[in-house]
């Protein structure tokens, strides 16, 4: 099956000397959720801002690789462009404006075109945004400065729904949120798989939540993608087993010493 | 009494009418323009050229006016304002006020800084008009009010309703979320400051017509964020003199700064980064 958006050998330098990701490759299928595990710096933000677009300002370059979506490159075109065509970013924080109200943030955006061949790009409308999100309806008229973070990151998502998303990229759904929000924030991304037909590119940390619903998934040390695979072999490795998922084989506390063998080992991974 | 009530009224609407180009610009990109009074100023004097040219259309001369000032006001922003993208809003407010004065020079040299009249060659008269309280305003001081309120209604309208209004103000807060929301926002900032070189002319064209057009119509835009500017006036350059000296010698991003990049530069050179393949 071709791949809806493909990254190949994707490099990214910032101020031109710090190089964030060095020869990042993934593919994301149309309908599936694919997850990017990794911990802090390891370059998942950077990947996602990479498919999503960088402004002037960033300061950053793609020096190598390519982004294919649909089968076009579109490395390094500008972010509202990728967005109409459907690569539409949950960015990790800044995701509302908060100065104006749910209402006027759900219209605050430029949905992509819909021409005669794009028949499998949802027409999501206002009333099914507030079907899968109704605690929004509730606070239409209110500031979205003023709501919650679980609240925040519905209205996110609703609004990156309002695009038209092909490809819906999510970096850390799970951010400061309490556990039983997370499980239903997932549980609805698995939803708009399966009923708008959406491909999900998904960066977290929390490696539990997202192997739950995801089909596939990626994981990132360095800037660069260190193991990958399907779930179940993911969720069968070891070491994703215990330094992503805090279940491994040794029973009881770890000693200092064996947290400092971890951390060599990880290296190594 | 009424007197000072009607009189404080118009110059209020005036005020108002620039102070529109100021929020407008300030909302949507976060800089103070501080060279708006000069783009009122401009737009008398395009004002001024058309009915040079074509003498006695006060409708197409003032509608011919108030387009060149919001072409002026897009091509500002695509060529001097949009640069600075990235850099810190203080230097981008300093690119306004050097454009003040540019603006300012490039109109003396075009029309000296002769008072000029543009009322009697549109073909108009400004008649003291009674109000009903006994105070007496020009008519050109009951247009500036009725503009004023109008472009203010029209502004209230734009801003919360239609969507392209909720696009700018979004882009005005967060610019990134903005562009990965599909919105172009390059483009909705130089409508803002169109719009402001609009308002700017609505201004410029009532005064030119009411009171009189020179070159340093712009100085009444600074009594807008300055307040008591005005009676600094003869004090205006020293003072910017000495904003943009403590600018280049304090701010982080200054003589200071670029020393630190060049340092950076040297110290960083051997670790630049270096395609390992040639590129395909």
């Amino acid at each position: 099956m071709t791949a809806l958006l493909e990254l190949e050998n994707l490099e990214v330098v910032y101020h031109h000397v710090a190089t964030a990701i060095q020869g990042v490759s993934l593919r994301v299928p149309p309908g599936s959720i694919v997850a990017l595990l990794g911990t802090n710096g390891a370059g998942k933000t950077t990947t996602l801002r990479a498919i999503s677009g960088f402004l002037g300002a960033d300061d950053a370059q793609i020096v190598g690789g390519k982004v294919v979506f649909e089968e076009t490159i579109v490395t390094g075109r500008p972010p509202h462009e990728l967005a109409r065509r459907g690569l539409v970013l949950v960015p990790e924080r800044d995701k509302v404006f908060e100065t104006l109200t749910v209402q006027e943030n759900l219209r605050a955006l430029v949905p992509g075109a819909r021409d005669g061949r794009e028949t499998t790009r949802p027409p999501v409308t206002l009333e099914q945004v507030f079907h899968y999100f109704p605690v929004l309806a509730g606070r239409r008229r209110q500031l979205a400065g003023y709501l919650s973070g679980g609240e925040r990151q519905m209205l996110a998502l609703a609004t990156a729904l309002l695009c038209r998303p092909r490809v819906l990229l999510v970096d850390e759904l799970s951010l400061g949120l309490a556990p039983l929000v997370v499980e239903t924030l997932i549980a609805l991304v698995a939803r708009l798989r399966d009923e708008l037909g959406l491909a999900v590119l998904l960066v977290e940390q929390n490696a539990g939540a997202a192997l739950a619903v995801a089909s596939y998934g990626y994981v990132m040390e360095h800037g660069r993608i260190v193991y990958d695979g399907t779930v179940d072999r993911l969720l069968a490795h070891e070491d994703v087993r215990e330094f992503y998922l805090g279940v491994g084989h040794r029973a009881g506390r770890k000693s200092y010493t064996e947290v400092k063998q971890y951390q060599r080992r990880r290296r190594w991974f | 009494m009424t007197q000072v009530l009607a009189t404080t009224v118009v110059v209020a609407s005036l005020y108002a009418l620039l102070a529109a180009g100021y929020v407008l610009v300030y909302r949507a990109t976060r800089v103070l323009n501080l060279a708006q009074g000069d783009m009122m100023t401009l737009g008398g004097y395009f004002l001024f050229l058309v009915v040079s040219a074509v003498p006695g259309q006060p409708a197409l001369s003032v509608a011919t006016a108030a387009a060149l000032s919001a072409a002026a006001g897009f091509a500002i922003y695509r060529l001097l304002m949009r640069p600075m993208a990235g850099h810190p809003i203080f230097a981008a407010v300093l690119v306004t006020v050097t454009l003040g004065i540019l603006l300012r020079a490039a109109i003396v040299l075009v029309y000296t800084d002769r008072i000029r009249h543009p009322l009697p060659l549109l073909g108009l008269a400004n008649p003291p008009r009674r109000l009903p309280g006994g105070a007496v305003v020009s008519t050109f001081d009951l247009l500036t009010v009725a503009v004023a309120a109008a472009l203010f209604l029209g502004l209230f309208a734009f801003l919360r309703l239609s969507p392209l209004g909720i696009q700018m103000r979004a882009a005005g807060e967060k610019a990134l979320l903005a562009a990965q929301r599909g919105i172009n926002f390059q483009l909705l900032f130089a409508l803002s400051w169109a719009l402001a070189g609009f308002a700017g002319a609505l201004a410029g064209i009532l005064y030119a017509n009411n009171v009189r057009l020179d070159p340093s119509l712009g100085v009444l835009g600074l009594r807008v964020p300055g307040g008591a500017e005005y009676y600094l006036f003869p004090l205006k350059f020293g003072a910017f003199g000495l904003l943009m000296a403590a600018f280049l010698v304090f701010e982080p991003q200054g003589l200071v700064g670029i020393w630190r990049r060049a340092r950076n530069w040297v110290v960083l050179w051997p670790l630049r980064y270096r395609p390992l393949r040639p590129a395909s």
